[in-house]
C-alpha cells in the first residue's frame, strides 16, 4: 500500500495564522461533502480549547460524539493526527493491548487531525462516522481543497 | 578455609527492619554485626537520571526470579545497604487501629494481628522521629490516635497541587498531607526535587534504613556493618531450639557466624527463602517452619498507576508526593473498605517510556508535562495458595494469583470518577503485575497460636529460642497503606519488648 503516512499529511498543511470564520467555512465544506454522498458522519471542530463548530448529518448519532472527544483528546496529547499514533502502534505490530495504558479515552485510530499557527498546535479537526481512514482522509482532502481555494 | 565471626546480635540484611532494629539494639548498648549481601549504593549524579534509573533499571540488582509458571522476571528488589528504602517513596504512614483487628473486607476476611494498634503506637512516635516523618494531624478521615504530634509540619503542596486539593475539598473529599520521611527541616538536606520517589537520593535526604537506621547505629560504636555478604544457611544445635551460626560467603571466601541472637531481617520474599534453604532433619520442610506456614500468605496489595492528563492545564510540580486521599480506605459506596489514594512522585517521559517503548517520545513530554500521578493500593488477602518458594537450584519462586480484587476495582472506578470531575478528560492507567514487589509482605506471619503462626508477637519464632525475623513478613494483613513505617515500629518494638537480652 502506497499511502503516505499521517505525519507527512501534517507537514503537507504546515503553519497558518488560522481564523475561526475559515475555520466555519472549513467545516461547512467538510459537511457538504457528506452530505451530498449521504454519508452518516460527524464533523466537529476545537480552536484555543473551544469547541466552535459541530454537526451531525442523518444517520450519525451520540456514540460518534464519544469519539469525538476521544479523538480530541488523543491530538491533544500526542500533537500529532490520532491516525500517526495507529501508525506508530502498527509500525511495532503491538495490540491495543499492549500499550502499557489501559484507556478508553484515546482513539488509536484516524479522525482527528491538527492544525498548527507560529505558535503550535491550535486546533482539532475531527470527523467521526465512517470507516477511520476514510475519517482521517476525508478531512486531508477537504483541507487540501480549501487551501487551494484559499491561496 | 572458614572465617569464624563472633558477635552478639547478628543482624541478616540492613533494610527498613534490620536497619532500624541494628540502631534500637546498638543505642541499648549491644554488640551488633549487620550483615548485608549488598554494598552502599554510590551517591552519584546518575541517582536523579530517569532513564538511567528507569529505562536501564540500573539500581536493581536482584538475579531474576520465576512465577509460577517458571517465567523468569527481575523483581523491584534492592540489594544496598538500606535494602529497598534506598529507592521507596518515603511515605510513612501508619496503619489504622481496626487494620490491627479482625473485620470483613470485600472477598473474605482480613485477620487480626498478635498485637494492637496501642500496643505500637509508642513505637509508631519513636519511629516517626528517627524518620524525621512530616504530617499534618487532624486531616485524615481515617487517622488513628496518636500521643506525640508529627515531629515536623507535613510537605506543602506545590501550587498545582495546591488547586488540586481545594477542587477536591468542593467534591466533599477530605485531602491529606502524606506522612513523608525527608530532611526537610530547618537546615535540612531536602531540596524537594523530582527524582525523589523510586530513586535514591543523591543528597542523603531521604529518611532511608541507611541515613535513619545503619549510620547511626555504626555511629554509637557498638554496631559493625559488612557488605557484600551472602547468608546462604541457618545452623541449630542438636535440640532444634537454638541457632549456633550463619553459613556466608563473601567474595568467594566461605564465612561462619556465630552470635547469641539472630535477627533475620531479609524482607518477604528472602527470609523466607533462607529459612526455607535452611532445612534439616529436625526441621525437614524449612527452618522453624512446624506450622508449614513460612513462605504462605504472600501479599503485595493490589496497585495500579493512574494518570490523569488535561492539556490545558500545565503540572510543574517538582515533588508531588504531598496529596493523599482516605475517603474510601473504609467506607465506600461499594460497602466496603476500599484503599488508600496517594500521589506519586512527578512521572517523567523516561518513566512512561520504560514500559512504553513503543510511545514516541514527544507524546511522553507533552504527557508527563500535563498530567497528575497517582497511585491507587488496596488490600489483598493472605491465602496459603499465594506464596514463595525456593526451587532446587536455590532461586525464588512465587506463586500469585490477586486476591480481593473487587477492592481494589472499586478504588479504581472512584479514582477515575474523581480525575473526572477534577475535570482530567483523558485517564490511563497501568495495574502493576508481578515484577512490582513493593509493600510484599506477610510469609513468616506472627500470631499467638504456633499452629497458625511462625512468629510470636514479639517476632520470635515459635520454634527456636534466639532467632526473630523483623521485617515485612510478619504481617498478619496488608493493610492498605504503604508498610515502612510499620516494620519500622515493630522493629523498635521487638528491640525493647522481644527478650532480646545480652
Amino acid at each position: 500500500m502506497s499511502r503516505v503516512s499521517a505525519l507527512e499529511h501534517e507537514s503537507e498543511f504546515g503553519v497558518h495564522d488560522w481564523k475561526r470564520e475559515e475555520l466555519f467555512e472549513l467545516g461547512e465544506l467538510i459537511i457538504s461533502s457528506g452530505l451530498k454522498e449521504k454519508l452518516p458522519l460527524v464533523v466537529a471542530i476545537f480552536f484555543k480549547g473551544q469547541r466552535i463548530f459541530q454537526k451531525g448529518i442523518e444517520g450519525s448519532s451520540a456514540d460518534n460524539d464519544l469519539w469525538v472527544q476521544r479523538k480530541l483528546n488523543t491530538v491533544e496529547l500526542t500533537g500529532h493526527s490520532s491516525l500517526a499514533l495507529r501508525e506508530k502502534v502498527d509500525s511495532l505490530n503491538l495490540q491495543e493491548s499492549e500499550l502499557g495504558f489501559r484507556t478508553s479515552d484515546l482513539a488509536v485510530c484516524g479522525g482527528g487531525f491538527p492544525i498548527f499557527n507560529k505558535d503550535g498546535l491550535v486546533g482539532v479537526l475531527i470527523v467521526s462516522g465512517l470507516p477511520h481512514l476514510e475519517d482521517h482522509d476525508l478531512i486531508v482532502n477537504s483541507l487540501r481543497e480549501f487551501l487551494k481555494g484559499r491561496k | 578455609m572458614t572465617i569464624k565471626l563472633e558477635t552478639e546480635i547478628a543482624i541478616i540484611g540492613s533494610g527498613m527492619g534490620g536497619g532500624m532494629i541494628s540502631r534500637a539494639l546498638a543505642e541499648k548498648g549491644h554488640k551488633v554485626l549487620i550483615l548485608e549481601r549488598g554494598s552502599r549504593l554510590p551517591r552519584e549524579d546518575r541517582n536523579w537520571d530517569p532513564s538511567y534509573v528507569f529505562i536501564k533499571g540500573a539500581y536493581k540488582n536482584a538475579s531474576t526470579w520465576l512465577d509460577e509458571n517458571g517465567k523468569e522476571f527481575a523483581p523491584g528488589v534492592h540489594y544496598y545497604v538500606g535494602g529497598n528504602t534506598k529507592v521507596y517513596g518515603a511515605s510513612l504512614f501508619r496503619f489504622r487501629e481496626k487494620d490491627f483487628e479482625e473485620y470483613q473486607a470485600a472477598e473474605g476476611v482480613s485477620p487480626a494481628w498478635p498485637f494492637k494498634y496501642a500496643d505500637l503506637e509508642p513505637y509508631y512516635s519513636k519511629a516517626e522521629k528517627w524518620l524525621k516523618v512530616h504530617g499534618n494531624v487532624g486531616e485524615d478521615p481515617t487517622e488513628p490516635w496518636r500521643s506525640e504530634p508529627y515531629p515536623f509540619p507535613a510537605v506543602p503542596h506545590e501550587a498545582y497541587l495546591k488547586k488540586i486539593a481545594e477542587q477536591m475539598e468542593r467534591l466533599g473529599l477530605k485531602p491529606l498531607h502524606m506522612a513523608m520521611g525527608v530532611d526537610r527541616q530547618t537546615n535540612g538536606l531536602c531540596i524537594q526535587c523530582k527524582t525523589c520517589d523510586g530513586f535514591p537520593c543523591k543528597l542523603g535526604a531521604k529518611s532511608d534504613a541507611e541515613t535513619c537506621g545503619v549510620d547511626p547505629a555504626i555511629a554509637t560504636g557498638n554496631a559493625t556493618l559488612i557488605e557484600g555478604i551472602e547468608i546462604y544457611k541457618l545452623e541449630h544445635d542438636e535440640t532444634g531450639k537454638t541457632i549456633t551460626s550463619a553459613k556466608a560467603r563473601k567474595n568467594g571466601e566461605e564465612y561462619e557466624i556465630h552470635a547469641k541472637t539472630f535477627i533475620l531481617s531479609g524482607g518477604a520474599a528472602n527470609s523466607a527463602a533462607l529459612l526455607l534453604k535452611s532445612k534439616s532433619s529436625k526441621y525437614p520442610h524449612g527452618l522453624a517452619n512446624s506450622s508449614g506456614l513460612v513462605g504462605k500468605n504472600w501479599m503485595v496489595h493490589n496497585a495500579t498507576f493512574m494518570v490523569g492528563f488535561d492539556p490545558r492545564r500545565g503540572n510543574d510540580t517538582n515533588f508531588q508526593k504531598t496529596l493523599s486521599v482516605n475517603d474510601w480506605y473504609w467506607e465506600s459506596p461499594q460497602g466496603y473498605p476500599l484503599g488508600n489514594i496517594q500521589m506519586l512522585g512527578k512521572l517523567q517521559a523516561a518513566m512512561f517510556k520504560a514500559s512504553r517503548p513503543w510511545a514516541p517520545t514527544w507524546a511522553l513530554k507533552y504527557l508527563a508535562n500535563h498530567s497528575i500521578d497517582l497511585y491507587i493500593e488496596s488490600e489483598d488477602l493472605p491465602s496459603m495458595e499465594n506464596h514463595i518458594s525456593v526451587d532446587a537450584d536455590g532461586r525464588i519462586r512465587i506463586t500469585w494469583k490477586p486476591n480481593n480484587m473487587k477492592a481494589h476495582k472499586g478504588l479504581v472506578k472512584q479514582a477515575t470518577r474523581m480525575l473526572r470531575k477534577l475535570g482530567f478528560p483523558v485517564v490511563l492507567t497501568e495495574q502493576m503485575g508481578i515484577e512490582t514487589n513493593s509493600h510484599m509482605c506477610g510469609t513468616v506471619v506472627a500470631g499467638n497460636d504456633p499452629k497458625t503462626s511462625v512468629l510470636n508477637q514479639f517476632c520470635r519464632t515459635h520454634d527456636l529460642s534466639n532467632l526473630y525475623v523483623v521485617d515485612s513478613s510478619f504481617f498478619p494483613s496488608s493493610a492498605a497503606g504503604n508498610p515502612a513505617l510499620t516494620i519500622a515500629a515493630q522493629a523498635l518494638r521487638v528491640a525493647d519488648l522481644g527478650g532480646i537480652s545480652s
